[in-house]
Formats: structure tokens, C-alpha cells, sequence
């Protein structure tokens, strides 16, 4: 057989990929952007919560992998306000339900569920959401994406087109005063990128597709051939011994550390047997209200990093509201859930326990604080073990509401 | 107010250097080596013109406290009433004949099945022979040096000194001593000769080897103000001069440096701050000075990924928010103090309320003998953990902080510049800083007043200290320790040691990117014996004085660390390529 016979054409082609040619459509693409990243954090966060031991190295990977999805969000709302955009954190079609798809996934791509950490988790699901594209030359997708890599492809080039088509001004001139370089800090790789131009436009996407979902096809280094840009990081080495490491992608992609997780070579610690996409409708009385409550924190976090990360709310919505709430009231919350079992004669050790539903709720801080008062207060009459916990759990979460109130004095939140 | 006559530093710290040249300490933390001559120091100076490793030499001045000088006036020969300054140091090393270091076993008092170095030589005489003891030197006014070297004994002091024709080097000398035209004092360590009697010399341990000896010492700095009616006044408040191995990374501090230490036993034994701890209470109530006791401590996190492979971004702090009384911010100073390791808790690797790995990333006193003793990881001082503490809890005021006195400033300088942890045994000194019963003030060692020689064997900390007792605990030689005090690792981890004053990895003076190498080793094969250190002790025993040193090539606000002056050869990477 000649070779002119063989299709030259062997590219797969989307059948629905219209780049982007305007700005209105970059910012769209941009705000999808954000439900993605968004969508990804609560599944994550639940694997994090269900892991009974926080020093265990699974853990630490998945921490580390839901600390750069919020370094994500950050960089797509800094990529959004430079075309003059604020990000949406809180719209009907922003934020995710559970179970569901990734929003704007060709297919829909993995089925997402609310679960406990398991290596069938990471690596159907986790494994699944940073799956890397089938290689470097894998082409942009925008709406109907395969791999959130090549989605960012598309907004790279829509950057570059619209730069080219209606100039610098066109596209960044209207940029809004509130891109943040303070709200990414302590552990977790990458850079938190003020965009101004086309090249920091770049550097912020390359922040988000090397991390994550990749747009470098993951794959181990051959000793010696990696460039020695400096030791970015501190991990799991090529040898398998742990110590300083290069930050390639490969050993840092959040692919890589959900696959360990998947493959055993880092072991699944002991969770906490929380039923698939728990409910507060599991739950009656006050422990239904412990539920409410942890969406209630939800949307309250939703709101501050909506103002932090889109208007000159600053540092209260961030500093005084946001980090505090996500840091100290939501783990405490969602282990308390999950500590809970549906039936109040099972033994919490077996389940099935409830656990955070992630459903967006609107209350006010002050009402929310009155409401953890008041759960701190009650017993919602599971034995005297089980209100020791929850008097734990809620007095964490009532100090830092009590402090986040303080903080917030006199805002709309 | 009673006059009385204190020299500062009162520990000041000397280090080797195989030149004959010498730079002075620097007098400020941080700060760089002060050159004789005034010139601002350049990397070029840290050697002579053979490209020698320059020694550091440790200026000592004599302050007076009157009632106009509550915090000390420097006094100046020839002014103020003052004819002259007479100075008299006596520096010995006494590792030889003191116990095996053996972490932090000893510091509760050793136990009898602890073993002395060169323990087969149980003659006393035999064993005081053994002792470096060049015996004291006395200069009497400005101008004039001496040496401690066994080629040189004005008094006819019976000086013991190893014998003759050590392998691979013979030690002749612990340095010397001179004043300057105003009265003050220089003095000077060795040259980092270390060299053993046994033939060929071999190093066996990190701490011990026996028939070994180095030409590290320390000893008391005493004087006597010679008045212009020709009356004599001693100083009351002698110093102590520490000869240490040299600080590769001059302007990068350690986490717990040597003063905080010592500032620690201060606050807590010996009533330094009843302001701060008093009759066993920590005062809740006090307000923490941010600039003075609490930013310091974050600007030495943020110069580590300087000289170890460390993620730069978690060690990025926001200083300005840490700063800021703002309640927003409350929070976030009590993230930070969640990642401080306390001190109650040295075998705790990560923070039971979040599973973050906590710091100080170093490894502890005690990193590798499980028991009741163990101490894998450094935490900071009691002290430093309160004012973080309550740094944390608000209680902390930006401005305000009075000046510090002079006199003061020389003591702090002289100690920050020095590692206060691990104990295992340190660059410096050891955990023997940390007993309340060495001082005789704060700051201040409680020498020994009438040392007759030979010196002792024992020591009796009642009596005082003598010329080498403080200094005694650490390695002999020096280079084992310091060679194989890289990386540990501790559990599934690799925990470092002294960065800041040896480093790990350093970057190299290139254009952008960052490119970090390994201080010592050679880059290509992490699991390689000579990675991060020499393959065998022995190499550091020649090769410390062929590395290179850190410096700030960027400025005091973002710094740039690249090496500088190495002289050893950097084996190429990837020489087939």
C-alpha cells in the first residue's frame, strides 16, 4: 500500500469547536472556566474530610490538589477581571450540584459524586477530572471539551486572537481594579498572576494546565534531561525515596497524585463511611439543621470570595470572612456530619453517616451565627459521646463565625 | 547607680580560617564581616590573595554603666580618665578529654555508662596532656599582639599541645590576639587544622574520634582599665570567646539562633524579663513589640529557600497583613502560629488540628535515638513560642519598640548570628547554653576565678567555668560533624540541619531562572554518597575551606542569594551530554 493512501487528516476535528473571536465570548469561556475549577473543590474536599487521620501522606495530596483548584479560581477570576469582568461565584448555573458532570464536558466526562476517599474514587473520578490530553499537539476545545487542558488551550488562543484582532486596549483596557496577588499563601504550589497584558494572560493559564489537569502530557522524566530550573518542591522523587524534588509536571500534576492514590503506592487511610451524596433531608431536627448549617457556610464562602475576587471588598471578604470560614468552620462541620450515622441506633464506625451536601444557601452571617449558637445550645439527643463531639465541632465553628461577624461589621454579607 | 565596667560582646564568636588574613565579626544580626581597614566588605573578601580562606576575627570593647549610661558608653583608652586597656584571653580545647557527644545525652548530667573520648587513656596526667592549653596572654595597651601557639609563651606556662606531626594537618596554634589604637580587642581562632596521631587517620564518627584534635577553642576575655593616676579597676563583666567553623551564609539567619536561645534560659531561670515570665506565669497581658520579637523570626523563614531545597512559596509570608492590628488578619497570624512546631511537643511532625508538616523543617536535638530522650524535630525556644503566641492572639503593637543600647546590640548581634538548635551538637555551642547554672548573668558565662593550671579534667559549673569548657561538647574534629550534618532522615522524610550555616543547596550567580545546586556534592544522582556531603568526613577536613559563601547579590528587601567564592572545583553535570 502506497503511502498517499494513509488519511493525512488523522486530527481528530470537535465537531462543535467555534474558537473565540470576541471578548464577551473570552469572558463566557472564562466563567465556565470558573464553574469547572469551582465544580471540582467540593468533591475533593469531601474525599479530604472523610480521611479520619489529617497526617496521613493521602491527605496531604489531596489538600495540596484542593489548595491549587482554589489557586485556580483565582487566577481565572484575576484572567476575568483583566477583560473587565467580574467573576460569578454564586449563579444558579455557577454553582455545581452533586452528583453531576463537570459543566461544558463533551459527554459530560467523569460522574461526579459526593464520596468518601477510595483508590476507585481517584482513580475513576479524580483520575478522570485531570486526565491529560492525549498529547501536547491535542487541539483547543471550548464548550464541549474532552480534557480541561484543551479548554484552556481555547482561551489561550482566544486571548491571542482577540489581542491581535481588536489590540491591547481592546481587550484589557477595561480592566476592573480587582485582581488579587495576597489571597494565595501557605502550602500548595504555583503563583497567584496579576494579568495585565497577553504574556501575563499566558503565564496564569500555564500556571493552571501545568498544575493540574495538564496540558503537558504526564509522564516521568528521564534523569538528567530535566532542565535544573531549582527545586520547587518537596516529594516523592523518581527513586521513590522522599526529599527535595524538581517541579516538573509530571511528579507534581494532580493526575500523578490522585493515580498514587489510585494504585496504593500511597495507601487509602481510614474514612469515615459517609453514604454517596449525602442530603440534609438524611437528617431530622437538629441534625438536619448541623446540615443546613454547612451549606449555610458554603454560600457564605461563595459570597466572600465573590466580593474578594471582584470588587474592592478588601481584606474583609477574604481575610476577615472567607479564610477563616473555609479553614476553621467547614472541616470541623463536615467531620461532625460525617461522624453522624442516618440511623441513630448504627454505629457510627459502620454508617452510613451523613456528610456536606455543598448546596448553595443564601443565608446572612449574622443569621447563620445565630443559628450555630443555637445548635451549640441544643442536644440533639444522640448520647452523651456523640454531644461531646458536637459541642467540639459547633464551638469551633461559632468562635469563627463570632470572629468572621467582627471582621465583617457593617458588610453585606 | 554604683560605675561598673562590663565588655561587650559578652560571647563573642571567632572562626576559623586557614588564611593568616582575618575580617572582623559582623556587629549587627545578619549583618556582614567589617573589614580593618573601613572598606565595605565585598565577596571577594571572604579570602586573601592565595584565595585562603579569611579567618574571622571577634572585637571586644569595654563599656561603662554609670547613671547617665544606664544601657553602657563605650570606653575609650586614652579618654575620659582611661590610660589604657589591659586584655587578657586564655582560649584552650578541651574535646579530647571531655565526654562523648552523644545528642542530647549528658545534658541532665551523664550517665555512667557514658564513655569520655580516648577513653583507653585513663592516666589524669596523660589525659591532661591532651588538653590544648597554650595558657593566657595579656596585652597591655594599644598596638600590641600574641599568639596562642606553643612556638610562643612569654611566661613559661606549662602549655600542653598534641604532639607533633598530626596527619593531615598539625596544629602549632588556637590563633591569636590584638589591640587596635582604642583600646579595643581582636581576637582570633585557628586555622582549622584538624589532624589525628594514628596513622593513617581515619574518621570513625560524627563526634568522636579518638587521638584526634582541631584547633577550635574557647575561652575567657578579661581587663583591667589602667587609670590615668595609675590605678587599676578590673572589669567586672568578663566575655567568652567561642572559636567556631566558619558561617557560610552570613546574612541568612537560623530560625532559633543562639541569642534567642540563650534569651530563653535568660527569661525563664535567671528573671532577665519579669515583665514577660515571672514565678513560673507567662504575663498573657504582654504586648509583643511586631518589629523587635516577632518580624524578625518571620524574615529568617522567608531566607531559607536560600540555602535549602525548599518550596519558596509557603515560605513567602505576607509581612505587611502579619503586621497589620487589623482584625481581618486575626486569623491568619493564627494559621501561621498552627504551623509552628511547639516546644512541648519536638517529636511531632505535623499539627494535630490541620496535618500540616510544622516547622522549623529541621531535624531536633535528638533525631535518631528512640527512648525517652528522643527529640526528632527543632522547635523554637519557650520564649519565641509565647511572643508568637501572643502575637497571634493580638497582642502586638507595631511601633514603639525603644532603641536598643549599643553595648546590648553587640551581645545580640554576636549570638543571632549563631545556631541556637539542634543540639546535635550545633555550629557553636551546645545544649549546655541552655543550663541555667553556666551563666553568671544573662548573656554573660560564669568564669571560673582563679585557673591554675593544668586544667581540670571535671568541671565544677559552681566553681565556674574554664578556658574550653564551653565549648568542649562539640564534634572533634569539627569537619565530621559538619560534613555529615546535611540532610536526616527522620521517619519517611529528609529533615535538615543548619542550613543557614551550612548550606544545602545554593543558587548559582546566573541569569534567571533559579538554578540551585548542592552546596558540596554533585547534582546528577540524589542517592549519591557525595550529594549533599562528602563521601568520606575526611574530604571535609581539606575541603571546608575550598567552598563557596552565600551573599545577598540582591537587595536587604528582595534578596538575591547566589554562591560566591567556592574554589573547589563544581564536577560538571551530565558529562556526557
Amino acid at each position: 500500500m502506497s503511502t498517499a493512501a494513509i488519511p493525512t487528516a488523522a486530527r481528530p476535528v470537535p465537531m462543535r469547536y467555534r474558537p473565540i473571536r470576541t471578548v464577551p465570548d473570552l469572558a463566557r469561556h472564562l466563567q465556565w472556566a470558573m464553574s469547572v475549577e469551582l465544580s471540582t473543590v467540593p468533591p475533593y474536599l469531601t474525599a479530604l474530610y472523610s480521611i479520619t487521620d489529617n497526617s496521613a501522606d493521602a491527605y496531604r495530596l489531596i489538600r495540596s490538589v484542593a489548595i491549587e483548584e482554589m489557586l485556580h479560581m483565582m487566577l481565572v477570576a484575576n484572567l476575568l477581571n483583566s477583560i473587565g469582568t467580574v467573576p460569578d461565584l454564586t449563579g444558579d448555573d455557577v454553582v455545581p450540584s452533586y452528583p453531576g458532570y463537570i459543566p461544558h464536558h463533551a459527554a459530560g466526562g467523569p460522574y461526579i459524586q459526593l464520596q468518601a476517599l477510595s483508590p476507585g474514587l481517584a482513580r475513576s473520578v479524580f483520575m478522570a477530572i485531570e486526565q491529560p490530553e492525549a498529547s501536547p499537539c491535542a487541539p483547543a476545545e471550548g464548550d464541549d471539551f474532552q480534557t480541561i487542558g484543551q479548554f484552556y488551550k481555547a482561551i489561550e488562543e482566544g486571548f491571542e486572537y482577540c489581542v491581535k484582532e481588536f489590540g491591547h486596549e481592546g481587550v484589557f483596557g477595561k480592566g476592573t481594579p480587582y485582581q488579587r496577588d495576597d489571597t494565595y499563601f501557605g502550602s500548595g504550589g504555583g503563583h497567584l498572576v496579576v494579568v495585565h497584558d497577553l504574556a501575563g494572560a499566558k503565564l496564569a493559564i500555564n500556571e493552571i494546565v501545568e498544575q493540574g489537569e495538564g496540558a503537558t502530557h504526564p509522564q516521568p522524566p528521564t534523569p538528567g534531561e530535566e532542565p535544573f530550573g531549582g527545586y520547587e518542591h518537596y516529594g516523592e522523587r523518581l527513586d521513590g525515596t522522599y526529599g527535595p524534588i524538581l517541579g516538573v509536571p509530571w511528579e507534581l500534576s494532580h493526575y500523578r497524585k490522585f493515580e498514587q492514590i489510585a494504585t496504593g503506592a500511597v495507601p487509602t487511610p481510614d474514612v469515615y463511611p459517609m453514604r454517596a451524596n449525602p442530603s440534609p433531608d438524611d437528617l431530622e431536627g437538629d441534625l438536619r439543621r448541623a446540615a443546613n448549617l454547612f451549606d449555610d457556610c458554603y454560600g457564605l464562602t461563595l459570597r466572600a470570595l465573590e466580593g474578594a475576587l471582584g470588587s474592592p471588598a478588601e481584606p474583609t471578604d477574604f481575610f476577615g470572612v472567607a479564610f477563616p470560614v473555609m479553614h476553621f468552620a467547614l472541616p470541623p462541620l463536615a467531620q461532625l456530619l460525617m461522624q453522624t450515622p442516618l440511623e441513630a441506633a448504627a454505629d457510627p464506625a459502620y454508617g452510613p453517616n451523613a456528610g456536606p451536601a455543598w448546596r448553595y444557601r443564601a443565608g446572612r452571617l449574622d443569621a447563620i451565627l445565630r443559628e450555630a449558637e443555637a445548635l451549640l445550645a441544643a442536644d440533639p439527643g444522640r448520647g452523651e459521646t456523640y454531644l461531646r463531639l458536637w459541642r467540639q465541632s459547633l464551638g469551633r465553628v461559632v468562635e469563627t463565625l463570632r470572629g468572621a461577624c467582627r471582621a465583617a461589621e457593617g458588610s453585606d454579607l | 547607680m554604683t560605675v561598673t565596667y562590663k565588655i561587650h560582646p559578652s560571647i563573642g564568636v571567632a572562626r576559623v580560617g586557614d588564611s593568616d588574613e582575618f575580617y572582623l565579626a559582623p556587629e549587627t544580626p545578619g549583618g556582614l564581616p567589617i573589614l580593618p581597614d573601613g572598606r565595605l566588605f565585598e565577596p571577594r573578601d571572604f579570602r586573601d590573595a592565595e584565595r585562603r580562606l579569611r579567618r574571622q576575627a571577634v572585637r571586644f570593647r569595654v563599656f561603662r554603666y554609670d547613671d547617665a549610661h544606664p544601657g553602657g558608653v563605650e570606653v575609650e583608652a586614652g579618654q575620659g580618665g582611661v590610660a589604657r586597656v589591659e586584655w587578657t584571653v586564655h582560649l584552650a580545647n578541651k574535646k579530647a578529654i571531655w565526654y562523648q557527644f552523644f545528642v542530647n545525652s549528658g545534658e541532665q548530667g551523664y550517665s555512667p555508662d557514658h564513655l569520655p573520648r580516648n577513653p583507653d587513656v585513663t592516666d589524669p596526667e596523660r589525659r591532661q596532656a591532651m588538653i590544648i592549653d597554650p595558657g593566657p596572654r595579656t596585652l597591655t595597651g594599644p598596638g600590641q599582639s600574641a599568639r596562642f601557639s606553643r612556638h610562643d609563651n612569654p611566661d613559661g606556662y606549662p602549655m600542653t599541645f598534641p604532639p607533633e606531626g598530626l596527619e593531615p594537618f598539625s596544629i602549632d596554634t588556637l590563633g591569636g590576639m590584638a589591640t587596635d589604637a582604642r583600646g579595643r580587642l581582636s581576637v582570633l581562632g585557628g586555622h582549622g587544622r584538624s589532624g589525628s596521631s594514628r596513622k593513617p587517620p581515619v574518621i570513625v564518627d560524627y563526634a568522636n574520634n579518638d587521638r584526634w584534635w582541631d584547633d577550635t577553642a574557647d575561652g575567657p576575655v578579661t581587663a583591667v582599665l589602667v587609670l590615668d593616676d595609675g590605678s587599676r579597676v578590673e572589669v567586672e563583666g568578663s566575655a567568652w570567646v567561642l572559636v567556631a567553623p566558619p558561617k557560610y551564609a552570613p546574612q541568612i539567619e537560623n530560625l532559633v539562633t543562639l541569642w534567642d536561645t540563650v534569651y530563653d534560659t535568660s527569661v525563664r531561670h535567671l528573671g532577665l524579663r519579669p515583665d514577660v515570665y515571672r514565678d513560673s506565669l507567662w504575663n498573657r497581658d504582654y504586648e509583643v513589640g511586631f518589629e523587635r520579637e516577632v518580624l524578625p523570626i518571620l524574615r529568617r523563614v522567608e531566607r531559607y529557600p536560600w540555602v535549602v531545597a525548599i518550596p519558596p512559596h509557603p515560605h513567602d509570608l505576607a509581612l505587611d497583613k502579619l503586621g497589620d492590628p487589623n482584625p481581618d488578619y486575626a486569623r491568619l497570624r493564627g494559621y501561621y502560629l498552627q504551623v509552628v512546631r511547639p516546644p512541648s511537643a519536638p517529636n511531632q511532625f505535623t499539627s494535630p488540628e490541620t496535618g500540616y508538616p510544622q516547622m522549623p523543617f529541621l531535624a531536633g536535638d535528638n533525631a535518631f535515638e528512640p527512648g525517652p530522650l528522643a527529640s526528632k524535630y527543632l522547635t523554637v525556644t519557650d520564649t519565641q513560642y509565647f511572643l508568637l503566641a501572643q502575637w497571634a492572639a493580638g497582642k502586638f503593637r507595631v511601633r514603639g519598640d525603644a532603641p536598643e543600647p549599643a553595648a546590648a546590640a553587640l551581645d545580640r548581634a554576636a549570638l543571632e548570628n549563631c545556631v541556637g538548635g539542634a543540639f546535635s551538637p550545633g555550629i557553636e555551642m551546645t545544649w549546655i547554653s541552655r543550663n541555667p547554672l553556666v551563666y553568671e548573668a544573662p548573656f554573660r558565662l560564669h568564669r571560673k576565678r582563679r585557673v591554675e593550671p593544668p586544667l581540670s579534667l571535671g568541671e565544677s559549673l559552681a566553681e565556674g567555668l574554664e578556658p574550653g569548657d564551653a565549648a568542649k561538647y562539640m564534634a572533634l574534629p569539627w569537619q565530621a560533624d559538619f560534613n555529615e550534618c546535611s540532610s536526616q532522615p527522620v521517619g519517611d522524610r529528609f529533615l535538615w540541619w543548619w542550613p543557614a550555616q551550612r548550606p544545602l543547596f545554593v543558587d548559582l550567580d546566573e541569569p534567571p531562572p533559579r538554578r540551585q545546586v548542592p552546596w558540596v556534592g554533585t547534582d546528577e544522582d540524589q542517592n549519591a554518597a557525595d550529594y549533599l556531603m562528602f563521601a568520606d568526613d575526611i574530604e571535609m577536613v581539606s575541603g571546608w575551606k575550598e567552598l563557596g559563601f552565600v551573599w545577598n547579590a540582591g537587595t536587604e528587601e528582595k534578596p538575591r542569594f547566589v554562591e560566591v567564592e567556592r574554589v573547589l572545583p563544581r564536577k560538571p553535570r551530565c558529562p556526557e551530554h
